[in-house]
C-alpha cells in the first residue's frame, strides 16, 4: 500500500493535537494541564509550519508558547506550589473520567447519527487506511466493510453494529434498518445530488453523482471496486446503444463518458507522486437527514487519488485500461467527439472537460443554490461554455431525493430559479425526523443527565 | 539513506565544534577570570589547564544522581533537556560562511526568537518540579528576567530587521557589506547586549543564582549529568549569542578585504570565530567587573528603563529611513 508520508505525518499530528487537547481538560494538576496545552501549540505550530505556513506556524511558537503560555505557567506555579495537594485531591475529579468517556462516546454516537457523515468519514485519511491495513496483515481477517469511497463507518447500517457492539442494539432496531424511509436514503446515496465545490466556494462545478462515477468499472484500479451502475445493467438488458443509453440516461453519462481515455497520461504522471494539487470540498448529502453538507476533503484529496477519480470518471468502459469491451457493447463508437483540452489555471485540471459534465459556476455557496445538470449536454458540446453557464439554463431535478427506484427518466427538471433551499428536509428529513427525533431527544436528555450526574455526586460528597 | 547519513553528518559538523567551543569557553572564562582577580586558575589538567572541561564534566558525569523524593520525575529530567536543546537547535541557522549553514532559513531571526522563549521552559520546569523552595524561588526570578529582557531583544532586533529588510541571517550579513550595523544603531547594540546578559542569565543579571540567598538557583536539587545539561546549555548560549551578536551587529562573517584569499582556508569561518571570541570574552569581562543587581532593580531597569529607549529606537529608526528615503 502506498502512503503518502506527509499526510501521514499530518494526520499523526491532527490525532497527537486532539489527544492533547483531551490531555488539558483532564489534567487534574494545573501545571500539567498547561504542559500539555505547551504540546497543543507545538503539534498546531508544526501543523502550519508543514502546510507551508512558516511564518504563521513560526509565530504562533513564539507568540502562544513563547510568551503567553509562559505567562500562564509563571502565575500558576506562583499560586499553586502545593504538588502534593494536586496529587491528593486529583483522583476524586479523575475518577469519574472512564465513566465520562464511555458517556461522551455514546453520545457521540447518537449525534454522529445526525451530523453530517462527512464529518467520520475516515477513508479519505492515510492513517485509517494504514490502520486498517495493518489490521489486515497482522491479523489477517477483514475488519468491518466500510465503503472507502463514499459510506462513512458511521452511517445507518453501521451505527447499528456498533450500538450492538455496546449492547445498545434496540435504539435502531431491525424494523428501522430495513424500512423504506432508509431504502429511500441508501437511494439517494447512489442517485442523489452529489456536488463538488472549490474550498474557496466561489467556483462551483457540479457533479451529479460521483460517487456512481468513482466507483463503475474500476475493477482494476487501485481502489479495488468493480461495480456497475443499475442503469448500465438496465441498458444492457434492454439492449440499448450507447446513444439511446445516454439520451435515457442523462445525467449518469455525460461526455466524458465514452470518450477514450483523456486522463490516462495525466493518471500515469501522477500515480508516481502523492503530491497534493488540490483543495477541494464537495457538498454530501447525509443518508439520513437528507441535508446537503459540504465536505471538505482538503489536501486529503491529492493528485494521485484525484487523477484515479478522474480516470474512473471518464474511462469506465475504454477497451484499453479495464477490458471494458467484455461489458460495454457500444465501445466501438469512442473518439466521436472532439476533445479541446484546455487546461486551467487555477487547478491545473482540463477543465473543458469537466466543463462538459462538471459545469463550472460562479455562483455562491450552497444551500441557496441546489443546482444538477439538465439533459444532454453530451450533443451540444459548447452548451456549457460561455453562452449557457448561467443561472437561467441551469437545471436541477426536484424529486432526486423521493426516487425509489433508479429510473431517472422519472425525474422532472427545472429551472434552477425554482429551487428552494429546504428540498431535502421537506422529503427524506422530514420523514427521518419523524421516525426518529422522539428517540434522539430522549436519548440525549438521558446522557446529559448522565454527564451532570457525576458532578452532582461529587459535589455532594464533598458537602457531606 | 544515503542522505540521511550525509544530513546526520552536517549535524554533527555543527554540534561536535559546539560542544568543544562551549566546553573551552568554560576554561576561557575560569582562566580570565583568574587572571582579573590576580590568581592562576586552573593549570593542572592538561597543558596550561585547557583540559580541566573534560575532567570537570567526566567527574560530573560518574557523580551520584541525586533526586528529591517529592519531585516531579518527568519535569525533573526533562528541564535540562529542553535547555541544552534549545541552546543546540539555535546553531541550526548561523551562517559560517558564504552558504555555510546547516539551513538558510528565510525565517532565521524568527527562529532564533522562538528558541530563546523556550529557553524558559527549560528554567520553569527545572525550578518547578523540583519541589524545593530555594529551586523555585530561582526558577520564578530568572523567568521574570528572561520574559523582560526578551521583549528588548526582540525589539532591538526589529530595528536590525527594519534595516536589514529580512529575516535571514546570510541577507542580514549581506545588508552589512557597505557598514556594519554597530556603527548607525549602536546604542541598539547597547541594549541588545543587556537583553542578551540577561536572556543567558549571566553577571550582573545572574540573580537565580545568588548563593548567598538561594543555594545555586533553579538547579539546586539537579545533579551529576543532568547538572551537566545545564552548565552545557548556559555555556552554548554564551557562545550562540556571541555568534548572533556578531552577526547582526559586526557583519557577521563578512571583513573588509586587505587581500585576495587564493587558499582552501575559509576565512569566513575564522573570522565569525574571532568576532564570537570578542564577543564571550566581554561576557567574562562584565562578570569580572559588575556587582549583581538586586532582584526588584533589574525588573523595573527593564520595563522602566531599557523599554522605552528600545521602542523610541523602533520609532526613529524607520522615520530617519523614510525621511531620507531609503525605504518607501
Amino acid at each position: 500500500m502506498k502512503i503518502n508520508f506527509f499526510n501521514f505525518i499530518i494526520e499523526i499530528l491532527t490525532v497527537l493535537s486532539i489527544i492533547f487537547a483531551l490531555a488539558v481538560i483532564t489534567s487534574t494538576n494545573p501545571v500539567i494541564a498547561i504542559i500539555f496545552l505547551i504540546g497543543l501549540f507545538l503539534t498546531v505550530a508544526l501543523y502550519l509550519i508543514l502546510m507551508g505556513l512558516n511564518f504563521i506556524g513560526l509565530s504562533y511558537l513564539l507568540v502562544y508558547i513563547g510568551a503567553i503560555t509562559v505567562l500562564i505557567l509563571f502565575i500558576v506555579m506562583m499560586i499553586s506550589t502545593d504538588i502534593l495537594h494536586t496529587v491528593e485531591v486529583g483522583p476524586d475529579y479523575s475518577k469519574l473520567l472512564p465513566l465520562a468517556y464511555s458517556i461522551a462516546v455514546l453520545f457521540l454516537l447518537l449525534f454522529l447519527i445526525i451530523i453530517p457523515s462527512f464529518i467520520i468519514d475516515f477513508s479519505s485519511f492515510e492513517i485509517y487506511n494504514f490502520i486498517n491495513n495493518v489490521i489486515l496483515t497482522v491479523f489477517n481477517k477483514e475488519t468491518y466493510n466500510f465503503n472507502l469511497i463514499n459510506d462513512s463507518i458511521f452511517s445507518l447500517q453501521t451505527i447499528y453494529y456498533y450500538l450492538n457492539k455496546l449492547g445498545l442494539g434496540f435504539l435502531l432496531s431491525d424494523n428501522n434498518l430495513n424500512n423504506e424511509t432508509l431504502n429511500i436514503a441508501n437511494n439517494n446515496l447512489n442517485n442523489g445530488p452529489f456536488y463538488y465545490q472549490p474550498l474557496f466556494n466561489r467556483d462551483v462545478f457540479v457533479e451529479y453523482n460521483s460517487s456512481t462515477y468513482s466507483l463503475i468499472g474500476s475493477g482494476n484500479n487501485p481502489t479495488g471496486f468493480y461495480y456497475w451502475h443499475p442503469t448500465q445493467i438496465e441498458a444492457v438488458n434492454k439492449g440499448l446503444n450507447h446513444y439511446e443509453y445516454l439520451n435515457n440516461y442523462p445525467f449518469y453519462f455525460p461526455l466524458g463518458w465514452y470518450s477514450d481515455n483523456p486522463f490516462a497520461v495525466f493518471t500515469e504522471w501522477t500515480s508516481n507522486k502523492n503530491i497534493n494539487l488540490f483543495l477541494w470540498s464537495e457538498i454530501k448529502t447525509n443518508i439520513l437527514t437528507g441535508w446537503i453538507h459540504s465536505q471538505y476533503l482538503g489536501f486529503n484529496f491529492n493528485a494521485r487519488l484525484w487523477s484515479n477519480f478522474a480516470y474512473n470518471l471518464f474511462t469506465p468502459f475504454s477497451a484499453s485500461n479495464y477490458g471494458g469491451a467484455n461489458y460495454a457493447p457500444w465501445n466501438t463508437l469512442n473518439n466521436d467527439l472532439p476533445w479541446n483540452t484546455i487546461f486551467s489555471p487555477v487547478y491545473g485540471l482540463p477543465l473543458h472537460n469537466l466543463n462538459l459534465n462538471l459545469t463550472w459556476l460562479n455562483i455562491p455557496y450552497y444551500p441557496e443554490f441546489l443546482v444538477e445538470f439538465p439533459h444532454s449536454p453530451v450533443y451540444s458540446p459548447n452548451y456549457f461554455i460561455g453562452t449557457h453557464n448561467s443561472f437561467g439554463e441551469i437545471y436541477h431535478t426536484i424529486n432526486s431525493f423521493n426516487n425509489t427506484t433508479n429510473d431517472l427518466l422519472l425525474n422532472t427538471v427545472e429551472p434552477v430559479t425554482l429551487l428552494h433551499k429546504n428540498l431535502q428536509i421537506q422529503s427524506l428529513g422530514q420523514s427521518i425526523f419523524g421516525r426518529y427525533s422522539l428517540l434522539l431527544i430522549l436519548s440525549s436528555f438521558l446522557l446529559l443527565l448522565a454527564m451532570v450526574a457525576p458532578i452532582l455526586l461529587t459535589r455532594t460528597e464533598k458537602n457531606n | 539513506m544515503l542522505q540521511i547519513l550525509y544530513l546526520l553528518l552536517e549535524g554533527l559538523s555543527v554540534i561536535v565544534p559546539a560542544l568543544l567551543a562551549v566546553a573551552f569557553m568554560t576554561i576561557i572564562e575560569r582562566k580570565a577570570l583568574a587572571a582579573m582577580q590576580r590568581r592562576v586558575g586552573p593549570n593542572t589538567v592538561g597543558y596550561y589547564g585547557v583540559l580541566q572541561p573534560f575532567a570537570d564534566a567526566l567527574k560530573l558525569i560518574v557523580k551520584e544522581t541525586v533526586i528529591p523524593a517529592q519531585a516531579n520525575k518527568v519535569l525533573f529530567y526533562l528541564a535540562p533537556v529542553i535547555a541544552i536543546l534549545v541552546s543546540l537547535l539555535g546553531w541550526a541557522i548561523i551562517p559560517f560562511g558564504q552558504g555555510l549553514a546547516l539551513s538558510d532559513f528565510s525565517m532565521g531571526v524568527i527562529y532564533t526568537l522562538t528558541l530563546s522563549s523556550f529557553g524558559i521552559y527549560g528554567v520553569l520546569f527545572a525550578g518547578w518540579s523540583a519541589n524545593s523552595k530555594y529551586a523555585f524561588l530561582g526558577g520564578l526570578r530568572s523567568t521574570a528576567a528572561m520574559i523582560s529582557y526578551e521583549l528588548i531583544l526582540s525589539s532591538a532586533i526589529i530595528v536590525i530587521i527594519i534595516l536589514s529588510g529580512s529575516f535571514n541571517y546570510t541577507k542580514i550579513i549581506d545588508a552589512q557589506q557597505a557598514i556594519w550595523f554597530i556603527v548607525p544603531l549602536f546604542p541598539v547594540f547597547i541594549l541588545f547586549f543587556i537583553a542578551i546578559l540577561a536572556e543567558t542569565s549571566r553577571t550582573p543579571f545572574d540573580l537565580q543564582e545568588a548563593e548567598s540567598e538561594l543555594v545555586a538557583g533553579f538547579f539546586t536539587e539537579h545533579s551529576s549529568i543532568i547538572f551537566v545539561l545545564f552548565f552545557l546549555a548556559e555555556y552554548s548560549s554564551i557562545v550562540l549569542f556571541s555568534s548572533i551578536t556578531s552577526i547582526l551587529f559586526f557583519g557577521g562573517y563578512n571583513l573588509p578585504e586587505i587581500f585576495i584569499n587564493d587558499t582552501y582556508l575559509n576565512i569566513q569561518s575564522i573570522v565569525l570565530g574571532i568576532k564570537t571570541c570578542v564577543f564571550c570574552f566581554l561576557f567574562v569581562w562584565f562578570r569580572a567587573t559588575f556587582p549583581r543587581v538586586r532582584f526588584d532593580q533589574i525588573i523595573v531597569f527593564c520595563w522602566t528603563g531599557l523599554l522605552p529607549v528600545v521602542m523610541a529606537f523602533i520609532i526613529l529608526v524607520p522615520c530617519i529611513l523614510v525621511a531620507f528615503d531609503l525605504i518607501v
